[in-house]
């Protein structure tokens, strides 16, 4: 089984990292992964992407055309990406953030990563939330091995990280469109 | 006695430096009347009184007339590509702090086709030394005008003078930073070979600018036709003054304007190898 | 912290293909590395920059990529390995040194991690336009090896087989990556170190006064360092076997004529590929690189539909593995050559193929989707 995950946000909101911890969980869980990050040319605040392929048997083309699943966390994202997701595709969103949908996914995941990572004191960490929103709302990768990679990945956080994590899992929630 | 015998009977087949000379690559290649072989000559007595073992001494040339230097010289000796002797020494020292490694090239090769290297490695102030042989013109490939080509001056590229100012070398090089900048004549046999002595034993950068005549090329365009029309010359200009104000040290070779030599820079400042050092300590290399 | 301090780790990881090429690097014993920033190859300076310092290696940032590898070529006649990494036009500027480094035969590496071109092109989007430049770019005869990684695997692979290369045959090794290639993470396993075979140039112990630096009497001379005693002479100009410069006709046959043979004579040895589905394959398709990734796919599917087409994916590019390419084309009907450029791996595939021979060429730009592909092979078959 192959998953084609595009996730979609701007710069500093730590999607390429999200894109790498995921990867490396998958990994480490005996999965293959790939991941390609993509940037817009702006220095600061510009468009970013993170292309991850999850796949129980060797990746052969490591890159993504249409996605099996899109995580937006900006507006901007979803109508960059949208119209890339597969047909049947499913959508998880940060539910502050992105307010049109712009697609036709067979299922809707929000959850208020920005808004939540706020109330930690921390917004740089509204991509572990919507990392917890993902294995949630998706699976694919063990929760368990993806929590033990966020918190290698940031040592000295691991607290906060894991409270993200945890919130992200707990507040997903299925929406209708 | 004739002058012709009295040379005839000074002409000696071996000389007390053969040991750093490659004899067998002798007749050399460059011109009656050039500077060169002074600069040669120079180069290995520093090497002999410099308390470094001789197999540490590395030379790195560059493509010109100079460059063919270090072809001539018993050393481990590199010749490379036009213009980047320095890059090279540069690699070559980081690596291996231990060697001396001492560039001689030319105006042409050092600071025109490869000037960028040569105010990156002054600025760095990598622990080599930089002997540039100016002659004011591209001698080798066909007298073509240069960097260092005084304004006016005719060239084979320059037929009705030289339009363009030239690079005032010791201001460059001191302003750079360098720890060490020297300006000499092969007519000064022995200041020459005493500044390269001291570059030899200076910490960082050491440069030393050694204007050297070129009768057949530069000279046949600008009425200097013999090796004596450059001694005059410098007989007639030069000015030995190590605290001259180095904004006004550039080269016109106009009549009555000199040519100030001297060694006026001479100072410490932190070289590429030690502040290197800080980073292996700060990376946990080095305690 | 201190654990940074050693090489990377024997296991699996899920890394960048650039920071990848970088630890191979330090694995393969680089103790130099000189580079100037450029888009996409920027990962490989920046860990080297944080990397070598812990190990005690050197690290600069030079002016230009003239001055990078005129530095690495200065450090490896000091007698280490070293490298430099670029991308299109840095590479560009590197041409004359590359022949400096066949031509005093000083071992080193070039990773150029290609984009999209002409010219400045598109600094962060990928392209496979530099194949023939890797090969001919420097003037005069000489030649040299080019690996071509297709994954985050081979990228590290490939370049500590750059390093032994290079100081097998002491010639310069390109590794000719990709803006994809070098910019994406997957999976690498690094093999226990004992297990990863590393080849340090040869060394003349003898007696100073019988050593020749040029010896014609070996394909690959053995080496001296700066410093160790034998006041060596090395030069740009042809050389007789002792290093000066020589205008002797027969001077300069023995020294072109050794440079090119000792790649040519190893060319069998040097040549790194994979096959798939060769065997009944009616239509094949060579590629590299990143382009690899997307014909497996693509030729994998022509299959589920039937169609009888098989591939080769050159891990070498040069020496160009002529043989494979050739018993494929005596069996096939047609070999499709696809790369992302307007046609350059072409050539030396119509070189040696006996059927004809078509591209499939994809703008620079972007990867060809597997679909690009496929529609090409239906097109043929």
């Amino acid at each position: 089984m192959r998953w084609d995950i595009r996730w979609a946000g701007f710069g500093g909101q730590g999607v390429i990292r999200a894109g790498e911890i995921l990867g490396s969980a998958a990994v480490k869980q005996g999965l293959d992964s790939a991941l390609r990050p993509m940037y817009g040319p702006e220095k600061t605040g510009g468009w970013s992407r993170a292309d991850v392929v999850i796949s129980d048997q060797p990746i052969i083309f490591p890159l993504i055309v249409r996605p099996d699943i899109l995580i937006a966390m900006s507006q901007d994202g979803m109508n960059r990406d949208g119209s890339s997701l597969k047909k049947d595709g499913m959508l998880l969103i940060d539910g502050e953030l992105v307010k049109d949908i712009k697609c036709y996914p067979s299922k809707v995941y929000s959850v208020d990563a920005t808004n939540i990572a706020d109330s930690l004191g921390r917004r740089i960490v509204a991509n572990i939330v919507m990392l917890g929103a993902f294995v949630k709302a998706f699976r694919i990768v063990n929760e368990d091995i993806l929590l033990q990679t966020i918190i290698e990945t940031f040592p000295k956080a691991a607290e906060l990280n894991k409270t993200a994590f945890k919130l992200g899992m707990e507040n997903v929630k299925e929406v209708k469109i | 006695m004739s002058q012709k015998q009295i040379l005839k009977e000074k002409i000696v087949e071996e000389s007390p430096r053969d040991d750093l000379i490659r004899r067998e690559r002798f007749p050399h290649i460059w011109c009656p009347g050039c500077g060169l072989g002074t600069v040669l000559k120079c180069y290995v007595e520093a090497i002999a009184a410099s308390n470094i073992p001789i197999d540490k001494h590395v030379i790195v040339s560059g493509i010109g007339c100079t460059g063919r230097i270090a072809g001539y010289v018993r050393l481990d000796s590199y010749h490379v590509t036009h213009g980047r002797p320095i890059a090279f020494a540069e690699g070559m020292k980081i690596v291996r702090p231990d060697l001396e490694v001492t560039v001689i090239s030319g105006d042409g090769d050092l600071v025109t086709i490869g000037g960028n290297h040569f105010i990156h490695a002054v600025r760095r102030n990598v622990d080599i030394n930089v002997f540039l042989v100016n002659n004011f013109i591209y001698g080798m490939t066909g007298n073509q005008m240069g960097s260092t080509t005084p304004l006016g001056a005719k060239s084979s590229t320059s037929p009705y003078g030289c339009p363009e100012f030239p690079f005032n070398l010791p201001l460059l090089a001191a302003a750079l930073g360098a720890p060490f900048v020297a300006r000499w004549t092969t007519l000064h046999v022995r200041q020459l070979a005493d500044a390269m002595k001291r570059a030899l034993q200076v910490k960082g950068f050491a440069f030393i600018e050694i204007i050297s005549p070129c009768p057949v090329g530069f000279g046949s365009y600008n009425d200097l036709r013999e090796g004596r029309d450059f001694i005059k010359l410098f007989l007639e200009n030069c000015i030995v003054d190590h605290s001259a104000d180095l904004n006004k040290v550039g080269i016109t070779l106009r009549p009555g304007e000199p040519i100030i030599l001297g060694n006026f820079v001479d100072r410490e400042v932190p070289t590429y190898h030690e502040l290197e050092l800080e980073v292996f300590r700060k990376a946990g290399w080095l305690k | 912290m201190s654990g940074e301090l050693k090489l990377l780790k024997p296991g699996i990881h899920f890394m960048m293909g650039n920071i990848a090429c970088a630890e191979a690097a330090l694995i393969a014993g680089c103790e130099f590395y000189a580079g100037y920033p450029i888009t996409p190859s920027n990962e490989i300076a920046e860990h080297m920059s944080r990397r070598m310092p812990q190990l005690g290696r050197h690290f600069i940032q030079m002016e230009d990529e003239i001055a990078s590898i005129v530095a690495v070529c200065g450090a490896s006649a000091a007698g280490v390995k070293a490298m430099t990494a670029t991308s299109g036009p840095g590479f560009s500027l590197m041409m004359e040194t590359i022949g400096l480094s066949a031509m005093l035969e000083l071992p080193c590496v070039i990773v150029d991690v290609q984009r999209a071109g002409p010219s400045t092109g598109i600094p962060t989007f990928v392209g496979q336009g530099d194949v023939m430049q890797a090969r001919w770019g420097s003037h005069g005869d000489y030649e040299l090896v080019v690996y071509s990684p297709s994954t985050v695997q081979e990228f590290f692979d490939l370049t500590i087989e750059a390093f032994n290369t290079s100081e097998w045959l002491r010639i310069p090794v390109i590794v000719l990556s990709d803006e994809v290639v070098g910019h994406m993470y997957g999976r690498l396993q690094v093999p226990e170190y004992d297990k990863i075979k590393i080849i340090n140039r040869k060394r003349y112990s003898g007696p100073r006064e019988e050593y020749l630096p040029y010896s014609s009497e070996t394909l690959v001379p053995l080496f001296v360092a700066a410093g160790d005693g034998f006041r060596i002479h090395m030069t740009g100009l042809t050389h007789d076997e002792r290093g000066y410069p020589s205008l002797e006709i027969e001077d300069s046959h023995k020294l072109v004529e050794r440079l090119v043979m000792k790649v040519r004579k190893n060319a069998k040895n040097l040549w790194k590929y994979e096959t798939l589905y060769l065997d009944d394959a009616d239509v094949v398709v060579v590629t590299f690189g990143i382009t690899a990734r997307s014909t497996e796919e693509a030729v994998r599917r022509a299959r589920n539909e039937g169609l009888k087409v098989g591939m080769i994916k050159l891990l070498t590019l040069w020496p160009f593995p002529e043989d494979p390419v050739k018993v494929a084309s005596q069996y096939a009907r047609r070999i499709l050559v696809a790369e992302i450029n307007m046609g350059q791996l072409i050539h030396p595939v119509r070189e040696v193929a006996e059927c004809p021979v078509a591209g499939i060429n994809y703008p620079v730009g972007y990867v060809p989707p597997p679909e690009y592909i496929l529609d090409g092979i239906r097109a043929a078959v």
